[in-house]
Order: structure tokens, then sequence, then C-alpha cells
């Protein structure tokens, strides 16, 4: 969960890297982030570090990189989101639901079948899952060990 | 979390990797937790979820029981 702590700025840049990454397809650095906000790179670096220690965005492991900005994934996975003439990566399948319910909008996802690897398609579409899409998702862990390894989760 | 076409292939994926069973949301459970969950993600005014506020949302869809407790 989100510590409340964080100082106005770093609200800013985290909502600044949504608003990037949404429209540039991917997550912006810390040199970009820095340029935008006309401050150092170190000090993009340390809010980035706060972000992440709050749970309000998470980066590479030993690195200033944003890696996942949920429900955005800033490298390619089995969930492809295509949504308003861009495409966007999710963490999940529940995050590929995310990304149309953040932005408000319909989405069409290609997924990658866990087992078999072919390919899936479901789409939201008016505002709620296609009639067609009869899937489910499972959730591997629980509530409590989301955030032991977000990774498998 | 992964999505299948049916219940039987998320057993079959636990099976396969030797995992226990977790929970299994229908699509159109996942999108009522979806609007719930991020609607407001990009709100200038978001700051964060709280532990209440997510176990408010997993109420509100019927989610209880240890899986979903904190």
């Amino acid at each position: 969960m989100t510590d409340l702590k964080l100082k106005q700025q770093d609200w800013d840049i985290r909502l600044y890297v949504y608003e990037a990454f949404v429209s540039q397809g991917h997550a912006p650095s810390h040199q970009a982030i820095a340029g935008h906000f006309g401050i150092a790179a170190e000090a993009a670096q340390q809010a980035l570090r706060r972000l992440h220690a709050a749970h309000a965005l998470f980066l590479r492991p030993g690195s200033s990189d944003i890696l996942m900005a949920n429900p955005l994934s800033a490298i390619k996975t089995d969930y492809q989101v295509d949504i308003g003439g861009r495409r966007l990566y999710a963490n999940c399948a529940w995050d590929s639901l995310g990304i149309p319910a953040m932005l408000h909008q319909d989405a069409q996802i290609t997924a990658r079948h866990p087992l078999s690897r072919e390919e899936i398609r479901y789409a939201v579409q008016d505002g709620r899952p296609a009639a067609e899409n009869q899937g489910c998702v499972h959730f591997a862990r629980p509530f409590k060990r989301w955030y032991d390894d977000l990774i498998d989760t | 979390m992964l999505y299948f076409r049916a219940k039987s292939e998320a057993e079959a994926w636990c099976q396969a990797n030797s995992r226990r069973l977790g929970a299994i949301l229908p699509l159109s459970q996942v999108w009522e937790l979806s609007k719930l969950w991020y609607s407001d993600r990009m709100a200038p005014d978001f700051r964060g979820r709280t532990l209440e506020s997510a176990l408010n949302i997993f109420r509100t869809l019927g989610l209880t029981g240890d899986f979903w407790a904190a």
C-alpha cells in the first residue's frame, strides 16, 4: 500500500510518469523527468526511489529505470493492449483490463495462453468485456502476499 | 495474474507448474475490480491505494475470506 508521506513533487512526478507512459508508449527516463521538472537528474532518481518504496511505481532492481507503473509495463509482456490508437503492455491479465479502466476507453487485448502460448484475444467494448469473452483470471497469490514478488503475482 | 479461457485450464496450469490453485474470477468480475482499482489512477489528486480502500473494494465485489484478507 502507498506511503501517504510522499512530497507533492513526488506525486507530480508520478502523474507525469503515467501521462508520458500513455502518450509515448514507454516509461520516461529519469533524465526526461529531470528535464520536464527542471530538477537535477539525481533528484529525479531520488524521487523515483521514494515512489518505488511507497509502491506508487516499481523500478528495475538496482536501477532507477521504471519497470511498472501499474497497470502499465515498461517491457513487452504476454498482455498487449491496443487502445485509442496506441499499443501498451500490461503487467498481467488483471492489468490488461486495468488499462482500459484507467483510461476510460475500450480496448483490444492480445494475450498469450499460459500453457499453449497460442494467441488469445479479448476486448472491452462499450465499457464492458465483450459478450463473447467468457474467460477467467487466476490470482495465484493471496492479497497479503501480492507485494512479496510482483513479477510472480 | 494469468488469463485462461476456462477454470479447467487454470487448474491444468497449476498442476503443470506445481502451484496451488489460487482464486479464479470471471472476466466480468475482474473488469468490475479493474474499474474500482484503476479508474482514478491518473486523477491529479490520486494519492495511492490505502489498505482500507483495497479491502473495501474487495468487500464491494463480494471477495471475502482469507485469500482477500490483509
